[in-house]
């Protein structure tokens, strides 16, 4: 057989396989060793990559400028008032708005065959979609700080004060989680991640529009208002409560039981 | 190149599969492969696109189960020890799987711990790698601008965080320049000569021949033919004439001279005025060449010599080896 000529140095060999003889095999990771690294992989992907952040927030950040200032004085007397009724719409709508990158961060991965590399490893199997998870939970928080911050730069002043936002932020990220469900199923179905977007397009309106007498989202919008204001609120966040808890029952066994289906 | 060991009784093969079969629907993408890899070797599994290459190994990486038919990696059952294959293989997918938001560094960090190792250990091995693999200088620059080369050795460096006993590597060299190309063989020539017995796919004839000890050639789900390069060539029949006419009109003429002085088909060679027949007796290859002057056809150049791994690939399936190479959406 002839050799192949080649430009690398001669030592090319010897350095690969020093390389091979290196460390033995360590036991496997622990399912939570697992998960907590490739939530340490999502944190690098925000760090790398933050316009995904940026992409869902800005606009729900541009349309709370625009409606208060354009419509604040005409629907509640003055931008002033208005912003303290349409903020906490603003903040479920960014939330939930993020949720979509975890099905498309999921169908990439798939798509890019990383997926295939992870599940050949000798790792809790599931890891990769808790990690993703883990990750999704701080994008959540992040674009829902960005709202609050820029509402109070606004003039928006929460009745209840700064435990009545972070409880309103807690509830939204319960929900997120739920709705976030949706969209592991939706990545692990669709063929592309362009057609997770696409579905988005779909599925976001019929949720928001919904005028159905349970629409978990008119719920969460009355919830977040009234904990934010200081009004009563149990209802309203028990009606979330629900709602979170029946997306999650229907859709996560769903998201495991296409996980672990062949591609 | 050879080596061909006798066979140590006692210690498994590195990969032993009986009548796989593994169905999508209607199709058969899989339909009754058998396969017997011994440890140490390089063994590649050539074959056009389509033809099962790919859910092959990923039946026998654990990622498919099959419909039919058993395959033991190193010893284990892939479906009933998948966990045990899991932890003794790397597989190395089409299309380099590794994330393209992460640098270099942080791509072997997060196999690393996803192995098992603790973070100061993950980091460790991965300069080690870097450095082994030419990426040192690119360990922090993200994937998504590394070039083809680049990323297919990030992409099998991260199949050696921990060294496995057997590396799958699907057609590690598609799309790569030739400098690429051939720097990805000697790698995987390192790895082998290390130790660790290596599966591979490609559809490229001279990779099979230059890099694997054994061959199987698949077609349709099924292997049409295994043994070493020389096996399969010799299998083919004795030699193979190639003829080039000085008048390229006038080769369907010669076609027929030729195949009546043979008795073997003729099909034509890679330039318009070349043909090609494989010869079983030499003595004939003197009338035949006669046979065409006297028809008054011009020869301007005659050989016989080994058919190459192409013309086997022709000769076992009845079309050329790329010729279903179709575009693959990625």
């Amino acid at each position: 057989m002839s050799t192949v000529t080649t430009q690398e140095p001669l030592d090319a060999r010897d350095r690969v396989q020093g390389a091979l003889s290196g460390m033995r095999r360590p036991p496997a990771p622990s399912a939570l060793s697992a998960s907590l690294t490739m939530g340490w992989r999502a944190l690098l992907k925000i760090k790398h990559v933050p316009f995904q952040l940026f992409d869902a927030t800005i606009f729900p950040l541009t349309s709370t400028l625009l409606f208060t200032y354009l419509f604040g004085g005409a629907l509640a007397g003055s931008p002033r008032e208005y912003i303290q009724f349409l903020l906490p719409g603003i903040l479920m709508q960014s939330v939930v708005f993020v949720t979509v990158y975890t099905g498309v961060g999921l169908n990439t991965d798939i798509d890019k065959g990383l997926f295939d590399r992870f599940r050949s490893l000798p790792i809790w199997q599931p890891a990769p979609l808790v990690g993703a998870l883990l990750g999704d939970g701080l994008r959540y928080s992040l674009s829902g700080l960005l709202v609050i911050a820029l509402g109070l730069v606004l003039g928006f002043r929460p009745q209840a004060g700064a435990v009545g936002v972070l409880l309103a932020l807690a509830l939204v990220l319960v929900f997120a989680f739920a709705v976030s469900w949706i969209w592991v199923v939706v990545g692990l179905v669709a063929k592309r991640p362009e057609s997770v977007m696409t579905w988005s397009f779909v599925l976001f309106p019929l949720t928001f529009l919904s005028n159905a007498f349970v629409n978990p989202v008119t719920h969460l919008v009355t919830a977040t208002r009234a904990l934010m204001h200081g009004e009563p609120a149990s209802e309203a966040v028990a009606w979330v409560l629900v709602a979170s808890a029946a997306i999650t029952a229907v859709f996560a066994p769903i998201a495991f039981r296409l996980y672990g289906r062949e591609r | 190149m050879s080596r061909i060991r006798e066979e140590s009784p006692g210690e498994p093969l590195a990969v032993e599969a009986t009548g796989l079969v593994k169905r999508f629907g209607a199709t058969r993408a899989v339909d009754g492969i058998d396969l017997a890899i011994r440890r140490g070797t390089i063994f590649g599994l050539l074959g056009p696109n389509g033809a099962g290459k790919t859910t092959t190994i990923r039946v026998l990486a654990t990622l498919l189960r099959p419909d039919g038919g058993h395959a033991r990696v190193l010893g284990h059952d892939v479906v009933r020890e998948a966990a045990a294959v899991r932890a003794k293989i790397s597989l190395t997918g089409q299309f380099a799987s590794v994330d393209e938001d992460l640098n270099g560094r942080e791509n072997l960090v997060l196999i690393g711990r996803l192995q098992g190792f603790a973070w100061r250990d993950a980091k460790r091995r991965a300069e080690e790698l870097l450095e082994a693999f030419d990426l040192a200088d690119a360990a922090a620059r993200p994937v998504r601008a590394y070039s083809g080369g680049m990323r297919r050795r990030l992409d099998i460096a991260a199949s050696l965080v921990v060294t496995p006993e057997l590396l799958i590597l699907d057609e590690p060299t598609t799309g790569l320049d030739p400098r690429s190309r051939s720097h990805v063989w000697e790698i995987v020539r390192s790895i082998a000569a290390a130790g660790t017995t290596v599966l591979l796919t490609t559809q490229y004839l001279e990779e099979a021949d230059r890099l694997a000890d054994r061959l199987a050639v698949i077609d349709h789900g099924r292997v049409i033919a295994e043994g070493t390069s020389h096996d399969l060539k010799a299998a083919v029949g004795g030699s193979m004439l190639h003829v080039r006419l000085r008048d390229g009109a006038r080769t369907s003429e010669a076609s027929a001279i030729l195949g009546q002085v043979l008795g073997h088909e003729v099909h034509a060679g890679s330039d318009p005025a070349t043909l090609a027949a494989s010869v079983h007796d030499d003595a004939v290859v003197g009338d035949a060449l006669a046979a065409l002057s006297r028809a008054g056809i011009g020869i301007a150049e005659a050989t016989l010599g080994r058919p190459t791994l192409d013309e086997v690939f022709f000769a076992l399936t009845g079309h050329p080896a790329e010729e279903s190479e179709r575009e693959e959406v990625a």
